[in-house]
Parts: structure tokens; C-alpha cells; sequence
């Protein structure tokens, strides 16, 4: 990624938090959790309110995006590198984050495909499938999913 | 955009000598998610996902 990442804390295995300092001071989390599902694990990721809850739908308009992805992507590797065989599972929590999402691994495709292999969950007649992750074309992707390339 | 925010309720108890407390959670346990919704909508996404040939 182009910016440098926050500084970032791993609070436990499945959990990972750091501040975002654009115009405010924003605490993030990023949780990881597994499913259960083959070695698929789900990526969450929040900002902590002041009042100790968590919000994933909240737009921080903190004029950090890049940073904070830089931040998460940081994460990433960090958590693949602990645990190379997982299967991360990620998807917007509205249809527009989901764009966002997809822009960012478009933009950062080819530094990404060095690490990571990524897959694009789409639909397909009543069921999903996860295909190859195409940064050329627009596919509608439902989900992600990346595995570190061992 | 609505935000929806997860509340986790805690209820502040006292405790007499000689009493035993049960602590009842309202909530899923933080300790195992922070996203409970996104992690069910993800699951309902890999319920349904065909893996065969690729992964």
C-alpha cells in the first residue's frame, strides 16, 4: 500500500485494534472469527464508539481511508502469517462498502497477488460461488475471500 | 446513513454474604464476536456456496 499503516495492537489471538488519527481520534477493531466452515474465518471490522459499543456501519469520514485500509491489510498479513491456512471471509456491510472493498483490491490487485490468492464470492443460480478475483471487469461480488499463498 | 450499534447490557449487582449470583447474559458474548450480524449474514452466504474445483 502506498501510505504506512497505524501502529496497531494484536489484544488477542482473534483480535487486533488500533487508533485512527485523521480529524478525530477513532479507535478500531478488527475481529476475526472462525465458522466452522471448512478454514474460512470471517473479518469484522469496526470502530469502538466512546461508549464501549461497536458500530460496522458507521461512515467515519475521518479522512484516513487509505491509511486505515493500509492499517487492516498490515493486520492481514499479520493474522495469515500466524495462520497460513485460513480462509478469510469479508464482506461490506452495505452494498456500497462492498464497492469500496472491491475498488480497494482492484486498485492494489497487483501488489496483492504477490501474497495473497483472492476470490470474489458471486452468485449463481440459488447458491454463490467463489471465483477468481478479475480486476479487469466489474463482476458483482457478493464476498471475498483471500488465502496467503503458502 | 442509520448507524445500528450493538448495546451490551450490564447489569451492575450487589451480592450478600452467603448468597451465590447467576449471571445471565442478554447478549451474545463479546468474547466470541463483535459482529454477531455480520458473521450470521456471512454464514448464510457460505452455507450456500459451492467450494467444489477451486478451494
Amino acid at each position: 500500500m502506498g501510505r504506512p499503516p497505524y501502529p496497531y495492537e494484536q489484544v488477542k489471538t482473534t483480535r487486533y485494534t488500533f487508533f485512527s488519527l485523521g480529524k478525530t481520534r477513532i479507535e478500531k477493531v478488527v475481529d476475526f472469527v472462525p465458522y466452522g466452515i471448512r478454514n474460512v474465518i470471517n473479518l469484522g471490522f469496526g470502530d469502538v464508539s466512546p461508549d464501549g459499543t461497536i458500530d460496522d456501519e458507521v461512515s467515519s469520514n475521518n479522512g484516513d481511508i487509505v491509511k486505515v485500509m493500509a492499517t487492516i491489510i498490515e493486520i492481514l498479513k499479520d493474522y495469515t502469517t500466524q495462520h497460513p491456512d485460513a480462509l478469510i471471509f469479508f464482506e461490506g456491510s452495505t452494498k456500497e462498502r462492498n464497492r469500496l472493498y472491491h475498488r480497494i483490491l482492484k486498485s492494489y490487485y497487483a501488489q496483492f497477488k504477490l501474497e495473497f490468492d483472492l476470490y470474489g464470492i458471486v452468485a449463481q443460480e440459488e447458491s454463490y460461488k467463489p471465483v477468481p478475483f478479475d480486476p479487469i471487469n466489474n463482476a458483482e461480488y457478493f464476498a471475498f475471500l483471500i488465502k496467503r499463498i503458502a | 446513513m442509520l448507524s445500528r450499534k450493538r448495546q451490551v447490557k450490564v447489569k451492575r449487582i450487589s451480592k450478600q454474604k452467603g448468597e451465590t449470583v447467576v449471571i445471565i447474559k442478554t447478549t451474545i458474548d463479546p468474547k466470541d464476536t463483535l459482529f454477531p450480524e455480520k458473521v450470521a449474514r456471512g454464514k448464510k452466504i457460505l452455507d450456500n456456496t459451492d467450494f467444489s474445483g477451486l478451494l
